[in-house]
């Protein structure tokens, strides 16, 4: 039996080797969640590669660039394992991209390392996910590299106590973390660092808590969706009266703004895209995708992630023709770097890690619309998660 | 009078034992010829075959035993749980780390069982819900050692009795929960022809007159749950195992609903039930999935339905169905 598996596992090394050469299709898998409570991450992945397929062509150099979609459903590493090797055995695609959830693109370092596939990370954001495998390069954030500048803003600007709250899984503990590790270096006091459990809708007796201990902000990591909209309502009710300021990273994309209405007015948070940041690549992201998909249509950090992320695949494409290797394309995008829709981007040439600015920006009403308005730039900021756990 | 009632009370020698040799032999040579020609799909093989041992669990339990339970996934989870930190930290020899998982939901289930068997009905359908919860719970906070919501990673097994490794093509992988799927089912089926096996088909039909004639009810549950739960902590560490992963997925409520749903698709109280409805919601999954990643729920959803409205013994309905006729057009052309 082993010679014959041994034979069928040959057979496919040189299947693997010639085929893309004979189709001259590049193929391109996707892995992200496209059904239940996540549908979102999927349907914006989605929408920003076409459009940038759009814009650039389904085309490099005369190979077509085919994306092929999976959906993990949500944090299910087990599936997302199950899809890669699918995409890599099956389907024989050249890239993987996609990832929306920690645990899936943990799930896949192995596998990805033993076949040597240049994955692209277009959202999964702690910090150590790059360091898993050599062949993971990212194109969105950490969160540290957006906790940590609001941190040092916040203390420099008249708020010196502060309690934390985020929610109880790894992105939140980065999140308490950086934040608090910042605030602390320049002088401020975290009175108490809050954890709340992923499942909690009712934020009222952790804010009722906060109250009583009068700090003069309260940073937050929410655990996304419709509960993050409950979390800032509750804010405003009970803590903005108080004179208690709001800090927090994610929780006022605009996607969402209008959902949580006006009581999002004057919150300051820091990340890494901000939608109305002015450059022809948003510009033209923004437009496209509202006459692709709808006038309702707003990009958001997974748009820049995946549109991004494409952006990397063709140039490996461009520069190594269809039968580019994962050291090749690795070692492209080592140091690569080029202006995106969020302003400038570098991929770490070390660490693989994307490095770019990080905004502070406070919601306003701009043509009776709410929107973040940037009011700082940290520029080009590294993910401090690998300064701090050197390899 | 409901036609399986009937089956199931009758005695099980009235089955010619050859001709139901000819039914075992097509399914198995089935899963061993895929083995040989679904090269590309050995990976889904092997999902597929998982979750026909997670379903046969079930089965015992639910369609034997009769005991509705909400919190099956609890001891899949913990059997993967068990496998993946036996891998990281005691062993990482498979069979060693399988039957220490297997062993571990048994107990667990043993030690559960005990405590909520003696209610019945909607109460006892809540304690299993709960102890579901309980155990995903217990997971994910205990993050120094499952991971929490990152998942378990880092398991490296070794090689198989020493010999195969198991290969990124998944051709170990299948064969070795192919096997490990025939020996649960070689015990399962005797279990449920013999004594015990009759008497939970007793207890499930009326419970007062299995009392009445001396049968020890509750520890007759107790056996069969726990036995339910340890061959489930084999399907999770064979999941464990062949992927090398373990999420906190494997401990919701979604999976018990899930494994739940391949039972009724395929049919209860058949143990081949498992069988057609793990391969049909797997493989209609996988392809729905793959033609539209948006909305291949719907297709699962209707599927579902269909069945449920209109096959009343599951999948197993259309092939008893095609037995039957089979066996009629048989009879008709051979007079005797």
């Amino acid at each position: 039996m082993h010679t014959l598996v041994q034979g069928i596992r040959i057979l496919f090394v040189l299947m693997l080797a010639v085929g893309p050469a004979a189709a001259d299709t590049v193929k391109v898998g996707v892995i992200m969640s496209s059904s239940g409570p996540f549908a979102r991450w999927g349907e914006q992945f989605r929408q920003a590669i076409e459009v940038f397929q759009k814009q650039n062509g389904k085309t490099v150099s005369g190979h077509t660039i085919e994306v092929i979609y999976r959906d993990d459903g949500g944090p299910n590493p087990v599936r997302a394992k199950q899809l890669a090797e699918e995409l890599i055995l099956r389907e024989k695609v050249q890239f993987l991209g996609g990832f929306v959830f920690t645990p899936n693109a943990l799930a896949v370092a192995d596998l990805v390392t033993e076949a040597k596939m240049p994955t692209v990370i277009f959202n999964a954001a702690t910090g150590l996910i790059t360091r898993k495998s050599p062949y993971f390069v990212r194109t969105s954030h950490t969160i540290p590299q957006a906790a940590r500048p609001i941190g040092e803003w916040a203390v420099k600007n008249d708020i010196k106590r502060v309690v934390t709250a985020v929610s109880d899984y790894a992105p939140g503990h980065d999140a308490e973390v950086y934040f608090s590790k910042a605030f602390k270096a320049g002088g401020g006091q975290v009175m108490e660092s809050i954890r709340i459990p992923l499942a909690t809708t009712d934020f009222s007796p952790f804010f009722e808590r906060i109250l009583q201990q009068k700090p003069d902000a309260v940073f937050v990591f929410g655990p996304g969706g419709p509960p993050t909209v409950g979390l800032i309502n509750t804010w405003a009710s009970r803590l903005k009266p108080a004179g208690i300021k709001f800090l927090g990273t994610a929780e006022t994309q605009q996607i969402d703004l209008p959902k949580i209405g006006r009581s999002a007015l004057g919150l300051v948070t820091s990340f890494h895209y901000t939608e109305t940041v002015d450059n022809p690549l948003n510009k033209a992201l923004w437009a496209d995708l509202v006459q692709m998909f709808g006038k309702d249509t707003v990009p958001d950090l997974a748009s820049v992630g995946a549109y991004d992320g494409m952006r990397v695949i063709y140039r490996a494409v461009e520069k190594f023709g269809p039968r580019v290797t994962g050291d090749q394309a690795i070692g492209l995008w080592r140091g690569m770097q080029f202006n995106s829709p969020r302003g400038p981007f570098r991929i770490d040439e070390k660490t693989r890690d994307v490095v770019e600015n990080i905004y502070l920006r406070r919601v306003e009403e701009r043509d009776g619309k709410l929107v973040n308005v940037n009011f700082q730039t940290f520029p080009m900021v590294k993910d401090p998660w690998k300064e701090d756990n050197p390899e | 009078m409901n036609p399986e009632r009937s089956r199931a009370t009758r005695s099980p020698p009235a089955e010619k034992p050859h001709a139901a040799g000819w039914g075992h032999l097509l399914p198995w040579t089935a899963a061993l010829a895929f083995y040989f020609l679904g090269a590309d799909f050995l990976g889904l093989g092997t999902n597929a075959l998982i979750m026909v041992l997670f379903a046969l669990s079930l089965d015992l339990v639910l369609g034997y035993a009769g005991i509705i339970t909400m919190g099956h996934a609890a001891f899949f989870g913990f059997g993967a749980y068990a496998a993946g930190l036996c891998a990281i930290h005691v062993t990482n020899d498979p069979v060693t780390g399988l039957l220490i998982a297997t062993a571990a939901a048994g107990i667990l289930g043993f030690v559960t069982g005990t405590l909520i068997l003696h209610t019945k009905g909607v109460t006892l359908m809540m304690l299993t819900l709960a102890i579901g919860a309980l155990v995903a719970e217990v997971a994910n906070h205990l993050r120094d050692y499952t991971g929490g919501d990152d998942g378990l990673h880092g398991i490296r097994m070794a090689p198989l009795l020493g010999a195969f490794r198991f290969d990124l093509w998944g051709h170990t992988a299948y064969l070795y929960t192919l096997a490990v799927l025939l020996a649960w089912f070689a015990l399962a089926w005797r279990i449920m022809r013999s004594p015990f096996g009759r008497s939970l088909d007793g207890i499930r039909q009326n419970v007062r007159r299995m009392r009445a004639i001396g049968t020890p009810v509750w520890w007759r549950m107790v056996a069969v749950y726990s036995l339910g739960a340890a061959m489930a902590g084999t399907a999770g560490a064979l999941s464990a195992q062949t992927t090398r992963a373990v999420g906190l997925t494997a401990l919701e409520l979604l999976a018990s609903g899930t494994v739940l749903m391949v039972l009724i698709l395929g049919g209860t109280r058949r143990l081949y039930g498992a069988f057609a409805g793990a391969v049909v919601y797997v493989v209609v999954q996988d392809f729905a999935a793959q033609v539209d990643p948006f909305r291949w729920m719907f297709v699962i959803g209707a599927l579902l339905m269909a069945v449920v409205l209109f096959l009343e013994n599951g999948l197993m309905g259309i092939i008893d169905f095609a037995a039957a006729r089979a066996r009629s057009l048989w009879r008709e052309q051979t007079p005797r």
